[in-house]
């Protein structure tokens, strides 16, 4: 084989090897930016156990009402020290049946929350274990 | 003894000729196909320099440059069969499409190539990808896509385009869903519409007392 033809498989083997690299790079993070407006009553409900907290309300992205949530907390006394709660909240899509559920932590100290999302509709499946942080007012979802 | 040694040479001869007949039309043939390899090379080259991968592939041409010059010099590449040539070609230019309409179809040029910051370890498995499944799903997705154009450019989004809409989420695969959505939640941001106030298949009910509320 001359060095030309040598040359030429080269340069195939590089593109190939170029594309397989490409496909390959990380993709990009991508982020989603909720707020959360409670319109119901938040509500306590104690037991012998502990206390479930009920809440509920509307869904903006940058002012713009998307959705509702429904969430409740499971505070306890076993778990007092922490001073956190077992949370989840599901995001219900305003319009079509689209639905996120997030489960995590609340922590009663800061209104702090961490989690990630553990359910979707098929709709938003590609936020299935998007981490998500911020507090009950406004949560953040890096997927 | 003199007839068997000429029997013995006519054969050799014969197998030479055979032999070297069979060479040649391979040879010849690998240059037709050398050369319309090439040319697929080219277009597949000149289609890769848009958008954000540009730099990447530069630079990544760059070092190939680097070592062409050392492993020529060197004269120690293994070749690969024609048909591995072809075959991974014929690939790339399948990936490379895919790519251009999914992804390039999304952003503008300067947005791409404003991306270039990569935080996710996330990898994109394309192997296992049926080109179907991939076709559909992008076409889809363009229609997808196209209302939210028209919703962006009427400043509304009704309730018959969301019902549309809603259907074709529904068909996309992950990646496009992705697409779709980033898209959607981007115009949201950017206040070019609203999500219609009332959901066509939902009705207004008072607190329930069973699970389907009517039965």
């Amino acid at each position: 084989m001359d060095s030309t033809s040598r040359k030429k498989l080269f340069k195939l083997k590089s593109l190939i090897f170029v594309f397989a690299s490409l496909f390959s790079l990380p993709i990009f993070a991508g982020t989603l930016n909720f707020d959360f407006v409670r319109t119901s009553t938040l509500t306590n409900v104690d037991d012998a156990e502990g206390r479930w907290q009920f809440s509920g309300g509307k869904v903006y992205l940058s002012g713009n009402h998307v959705g509702y949530f429904v969430s409740k907390k499971r505070v306890s006394f076993g778990a007092s020290p922490v001073n956190r709660a077992a949370l989840e909240t599901t995001i219900i899509w305003k319009y079509g049946d689209h639905n996120i559920t997030v489960q995590g932590t609340h922590y009663f100290g800061t209104g702090t929350e961490q989690g990630s999302v553990s359910a979707t509709s098929s709709a938003f499946s590609y936020l299935k274990d998007a981490n998500v942080s911020g507090t009950h007012q406004h949560l953040t979802f890096t997927y | 003894m003199k007839l068997a040694k000429s029997l013995t040479l006519a054969t050799l001869a014969l197998g030479l000729l055979g032999i070297g007949s069979i060479t040649g039309s391979y040879l010849a043939l690998s240059t037709i196909d050398f050369n319309s390899l090439e040319q697929r090379i080219s277009q597949v080259e000149n289609r890769s320099t848009l958008g954000v991968l540009a730099d990447e592939i530069k630079l990544l041409k760059q070092r190939f440059d680097e070592l062409e010059v050392n492993i020529t010099s060197h004269q120690d590449i293994s070749p690969l069969s024609q048909s591995d040539y072809s075959n991974s070609l014929a690939d790339l230019e399948v990936r490379q499409s895919k790519l251009e309409t999914e992804f390039y179809s999304l952003f503008s040029e300067q947005e791409l190539q404003a991306e270039s910051d990569p935080l996710s370890t996330e990898v994109v498995n394309t192997q296992d990808d049926n080109n179907d499944q991939v076709y559909a799903s992008r076409e889809q997705l363009q229609a997808g896509i196209e209302l939210l154009d028209q919703a962006s450019l009427s400043g509304a989004l009704d309730n018959a385009s969301m019902d549309q809409l809603n259907i074709i989420v529904e068909q996309l695969d992950r990646e496009s869903k992705k697409r779709f959505w980033e898209r959607m939640f981007a115009d949201l941001q950017a206040g070019k519409y609203q999500l219609p106030d009332k959901d066509s298949a939902a009705d207004y009910y008072e607190l329930p007392n069973s699970e389907v509320v009517g039965e």
